[in-house]
């Protein structure tokens, strides 16, 4: 089977064949001598990769994803097989998904300190659009690309939860 | 020594104390606000009491709820830990009203060091060197604005009220002044509800030094050596160590007479932080006195071997120092993380979630000092510091390879913090050469150097077999290991290249 695996911008392209004792793995075209033991299932594995020794702390992510701890990082890994991948690959051809609009959402949850721009507005790429405060500590929201505010979602003095929108661009 | 005292905080500072205050024998009382009943500082307490609802303003702000707390709790001190108000002479005073020692120096002395100007003033007639700045009673807009020109760009830009980098804000050019000074008084008012502001100097390449002192009511003052906090963000620091790798002896000696002169000049009491910036060509300047026990304390502790949460209760019992200065040996080195909810990767953002799992680093010089627990949530409302992450070693490249493999045992999952950060810090050759300023995070961090290629291909692998099994090669059945292994171990699978192993 094949599969195609994310991490943030690195993606990996695996073959896994067999399974027991005859399990192969390789790793974009380089085979891998690895050995796979399950400490706690669905949560800690023990991977040896070449000789190289690697514990490895799981749970589920978004979308059928994982979460993965290891030596510090965390890590959030998308795996496809070749029907999803297809599946993908149709819908970013046709268009779907695909934003005209620019969101700004919150950080982190916060309060919202003051709005600089209104529906209207034109906004230069890094223009402040508006100022936010969690633990103490003022943020200012910047524009990621020129353009038009067409919507701003918040008004002073409101609280937001992570990923709220704040401000619309197109 | 007392026989209850009162720990006035929250989280990993709650928890030192009242450590201090069980070594000691003596009764701890905790206070919660109502979004902390799930914290551990909550169930490390003897006794505990609730102070209010969640924002600190209406529950570790409370001077009126909590003194009435320390009397009905029978509490002879209050410790007030860091933050919150441990350096408000209001506090202070309302303590030694209701007859309760304060475990910190005398309200004076705080009213004094809180005034920023006015302590800048002190140590300038004492003879210790301060930086220019804007004078205190200067706070018309235009007239800060003028004083700023005339010192030279760039300047910074302070709140009077506060520290830990709330209202700071530097400014490199007169066009930019006005915009700065208004966020600046913004972010002052609402952190320590006073909008007054002062500029001064910018010091070039600048490193954060810093004295621990302690004083007793009885005139006598120790230092207990330095402590290296040029490790910072937005002013805000995230690595202290000890001893400084930028002063040597002589250095070193000099700056200690300063901090030592210094904490007479504030008639300091109790144990207090002389801050100083160092800049390149050696010369020191007075910053401020930190009132209060600092966040990295610990690393003075590891190289000391002194407990100054413990020396702090002994003098504020009225008990004279315990120890001179001669007494007072440093050995080898110790470096502090400062583990925060904060996603290094997003700008630093604070973070939250629930802690779903939790492995502690453990093994030689190594000390943890956390307010957190498996299954706890990080609440919005506090600071995002949870724990602390601390070593001692013989030296320094011992003591930084110490903190990098205690980084890499390090699991705390659930909620993003700046554990890869502090990977990536022990790793960076500058850092290891010690040759760095308070620019340094500006200067060399960019989120995607905490990346580890070898560690992304691990975890691609294994999500990648996660999902082959899940989708119907299921790793047990048939899956016995080649020589029987895998009838006593069902989920071991052994995969080998054909034509390689060696067995």
């Amino acid at each position: 089977m094949k599969y195609w695996t994310t991490i943030g911008d690195s993606s990996y392209e695996l073959t896994v064949e067999g399974q027991g004792p005859s399990l192969a793995v390789s790793v974009n075209g380089s085979p891998l001598e690895l050995d796979y033991y399950e400490v706690a299932r669905g949560a800690i594995y023990s991977l040896i990769l070449d000789g190289l020794s690697y514990e490895l702390w799981v749970r589920p992510g978004a979308d059928g994803g994982y979460v993965v701890f290891v030596a510090g990082q965390t890590l959030a890994v998308a795996v496809e097989d070749e029907r999803q991948r297809r599946i993908r690959e149709l819908k970013v051809a046709a268009g779907v998904g695909e934003e005209a609009a620019a969101e700004v959402k919150a950080p982190m949850p916060a309060v919202v300190l003051d709005v600089m721009v209104a529906p209207g507005d034109e906004v230069a790429a890094g223009q402040g659009l508006c100022v936010i405060e969690a633990m103490k500590m003022e943020n200012l929201m910047r524009a990621p690309r020129e353009g038009v505010v067409k919507e701003v979602k918040i008004e002073k003095g409101q609280g937001v939860a992570l990923n709220d929108v704040l401000v619309i661009i197109e | 020594m007392f026989e209850k005292v009162l720990v006035a905080n929250r989280g990993e500072i709650a928890v030192r104390v009242m450590r201090a205050c069980r070594e000691l024998g003596v009764r701890n009382v905790g206070i919660y606000s109502d979004a902390d009943r799930p914290a551990p500082h909550v169930r490390y307490a003897d006794e505990v009491y609730n102070v209010g609802p969640a924002p600190a303003s209406e529950s570790y702000l409370k001077i009126d709820k909590i003194i009435d707390v320390a009397r009905r709790a029978g509490a002879e001190a209050v410790h007030p830990g860091y933050g919150f108000l441990a350096e408000n002479d209001d506090f202070a005073a309302a303590c030694r009203d209701a007859g309760l020692a304060f475990v910190g120096p005398t309200p004076e002395t705080l009213h004094a060091a809180g005034d920023k100007q006015g302590a800048r003033a002190t140590m300038a007639a004492a003879g210790i060197p301060v930086i220019p700045g804007s004078p205190p009673e200067l706070q018309r807009d235009e007239d800060i604005a003028a004083a700023a020109a005339k010192i030279g760009w760039p300047v910074m830009i302070k709140a009077a009220a506060g520290g830990g980098g709330k209202g700071m804000r530097v400014c490199g050019r007169a066009d930019d002044f006005p915009e700065l000074l208004k966020h600046a008084r913004s972010e002052a008012k609402s952190a320590f509800g006073d909008d007054a502001v002062y500029v001064e100097k910018c010091v070039v390449q600048p490193r954060h030094v810093e004295f621990q002192v302690l004083a007793d009511e009885h005139g006598s003052v120790v230092h207990l050596h330095e402590r290296e906090c040029s490790i910072q963000r937005r002013h805000q620091k995230l690595i202290e160590e000890s001893p400084s790798p930028a002063l040597d002896d002589e250095l070193r000696a000099r700056m200690a007479e300063a901090a030592l002169a210094a904490a007479r000049a504030a008639n300091y009491t109790n144990a207090g932080t002389i801050e100083f910036l160092l800049d390149a060509d050696r010369n020191f300047y007075f910053l401020e006195v930190n009132a209060r026990l600092q966040v990295e304390h610990p690393v003075t502790e590891l190289v000391t071997g002194v407990d100054l949460v413990k020396e702090q209760l002994y003098v504020a019992a009225g008990e004279p120092l315990r120890f001179a200065q001669e007494d007072v040996l440093a050995r080898g080195a110790a470096i502090e993380c400062r583990i925060s909810a904060e996603d290094p990767n997003n700008n630093f953002y604070p973070a939250t979630g629930t802690i779903s799992r939790l492995r502690i680093p453990a093994g030689p010089g190594i000390r943890f000092d956390g307010g957190i627990a498996q299954g706890y949530e990080v609440p919005i409302y506090y600071d995002p510091l949870i724990a602390k992450l601390v070593v001692w070693a013989d030296d320094r490249p011992l003591a930084v390879e110490r903190m990098h493999r205690a980084l890499n045992e390090f699991i705390l999952d659930g909620v993003a913090t700046t554990i890869p950060f502090h990977r990536w810090v022990m790793a960076s050759e500058v850092y290891r050469r010690g040759e760095f300023d308070t620019s340094f995070v500006e200067k060399y961090f960019r989120p995607e150097a905490t990346r580890v290629e070898s560690l992304e291909k691990a975890a691609a692998v294994l999500c990648t077999l996660l999902t082959h099994f899940r989708e119907g090669a299921a790793p047990a059945s048939g899956a016995p290991g080649r020589d029987g292994a895998g009838a006593v171990d069902p989920w071991r699978l052994a995969a080998r290249r054909e034509g390689v192993g060696s067995e």
